[in-house]
């Protein structure tokens, strides 16, 4: 048997097993259940450092591919690693620490100052292309419009009653079409669960081979 | 007047004039320090009432799963419930879904729990960070001991008096999400089939609607969305904090986006017409 057809099997009896512990209230389908949930939390962590690898390798490409003040970014990025990995194991990470000391007033102010560029291009986006260009278009502006306006307290000063229909907007075709979007998701998990269990669906080296 | 030029240059203003007075629209209210009034929303004053009906002694798990660029609309919105909890004398049993949320969450603790004079381990606890929010849920439901032997301080939960004999989501009385991304979803999916206390969540303003539908369908019980909802909370509790501050400035920022969207759209239809009049 060849290393695929080893990598299908193992999936079809664990994905069954995950699944079938549902309908035997057993408690030996319950230790089961917490063996593979275990080994979930494990495999994460495992994923984790596949991430840190796959950032670092991608990084030092781009060490490698840049030159002048462009290999600053990656260089930075060797140097945030390092300081945070270091002080992390080496010291306590407490409040105070200096580990702790990077995060909240490094990590913390970039990651804020990232996040809050984007009003910034959405104000200027805004100006620029949400314009009455078709009906469509206009159904989004007024929507935008009336969210914008209802949902902050000095909407209803400029205009009385205007949350009445930012609550409508909210509590009816939103939760209208996020319901539908949930089920959506919910069916489209379901269908690539069962292709992953039954050994349709694979790692991308299947597909290649 | 040279109407098509006047409205070329509306159409074609510099985008750092735009910058300028969208940083204006912000720094000048937070500076003023003025704070907002602002009308509770039923799924706030919900999430509140869930809170106030428990009883001292009671334990809430609470999990919070957000990264820093959250933490302007997040972290009003935990210290007010903090506040509330703390002064109803009901406990706390702290989690992070998010590995950038553990440095996040305790300071917040710490600091409302030392205004209280609540102590670590008898009043509050903090189990840390655990990657895989499924099977984090899945687990404590059951088994909250062989997830998490032992706090980020060291100390074994079996130890610590409030962690002591804990053996699953039976022992709390709710369970308090507070995130920014999918977590929030998690505990619905995976804690709702498993946990018959109410689910309230606390989300940033992003993803707040998204979960209208939970509450429609009383999977959770009560939402906290966005700073407008911190604000909201806060009013409940009755503290005058960052909240109310923030969303006036947040206020006079929405009112600078609509004039933008209007006179964009004016110099728009200007030139539409002015196009259609010269032929």
């Amino acid at each position: 048997m060849n290393r695929d057809n080893r990598l299908r099997i193992m999936v079809l009896i664990l994905g069954l097993l995950a699944i079938l512990q549902f309908f035997i209230p057993h408690n030996t389908g319950r230790w089961i259940n917490r063996f593979l949930l275990d080994w979930l939390v494990i495999l994460e962590f495992f994923a984790l450092i596949a991430g840190i690898v796959a950032l670092v390798r991608g990084q030092l490409i781009s060490l490698r591919k840049t030159q002048g003040n462009a290999r600053i970014y990656p260089g930075l990025f060797f140097v945030g690693l390092a300081i945070m990995i270091v002080t992390g194991l080496v010291g306590p990470i407490a409040e105070g620490s200096l580990f702790d000391t990077c995060f909240r007033w490094f990590l913390q102010p970039l990651q804020s100052t990232l996040f809050s560029l984007l009003a910034f291009y959405m104000a200027y986006a805004a100006f620029r292309s949400f314009r009455l260009k078709s009906a469509p278009a206009t159904i989004l502006l007024l929507s935008a419009v009336i969210m914008l306006m209802g949902r902050m307290p000095l909407g209803e000063r400029v205009i009385p009653n205007i949350s009445l229909f930012a609550n409508w907007i909210v509590r009816v075709p939103n939760v209208g079409s996020t319901r539908g979007l949930w089920i959506g998701i919910g069916l489209a998990g379901i269908a690539t669960a069962m292709r992953v269990i039954i050994g349709i669906e694979g790692p991308a080296s299947w597909r290649r081979r | 007047m040279d109407y098509p030029a006047l409205v070329a240059s509306i159409s074609g203003i510099d985008r750092r004039v735009i910058y300028l007075v969208i940083a204006l629209s912000i720094m000048v209210p937070l500076l003023l320090a003025s704070y907002a009034r602002v009308e509770p929303e039923i799924e706030t004053v919900s999430f509140y009432e869930r809170i106030q009906d428990l009883s001292e002694g009671d334990i809430i798990l609470l999990s919070v799963d957000y990264m820093p660029g959250s933490a302007s609309e997040l972290e009003p919105m935990i210290t007010a419930f903090l506040k509330q909890v703390f002064s109803k004398h009901i406990k706390i049993v702290a989690l992070s879904l998010n590995a950038q949320g553990t440095g996040l969450l305790e300071s917040s603790i710490e600091n409302v729990a030392a205004e209280y004079g609540k102590n670590y381990g008898d009043d509050w606890v903090f189990l840390g960070y655990r990657p895989s929010s499924p099977a984090v849920i899945i687990s404590l439901s059951g088994s909250p001991h062989s997830l998490f032997p032992e706090d980020p301080r060291g100390n074994e939960l079996s130890d610590l008096p409030l962690t002591t004999d804990l053996n699953g989501f039976e022992d709390f009385n709710a369970i308090v999400a507070i995130a920014s991304g999918a977590s929030a979803q998690d505990w619905v999916i995976y804690g709702y089939e498993r946990y018959t206390g109410p689910i309230l969540v606390g989300l940033s303003g992003g993803i707040g609607p998204a979960f209208q539908s939970f509450y429609d369908t009383h999977h959770v019980k009560g939402i906290i969305a966005g700073l407008q909802g911190a604000a909201e909370y806060e009013q409940l509790v009755g503290i005058r904090g960052e909240a109310l501050r923030a969303v006036f400035a947040q206020s006079v920022a929405h009112l600078v986006f609509v004039g933008l969207i209007v006179v964009g759209n004016l110099s728009f239809l200007a030139a539409l017409w002015i196009e259609r009049a010269m032929g």
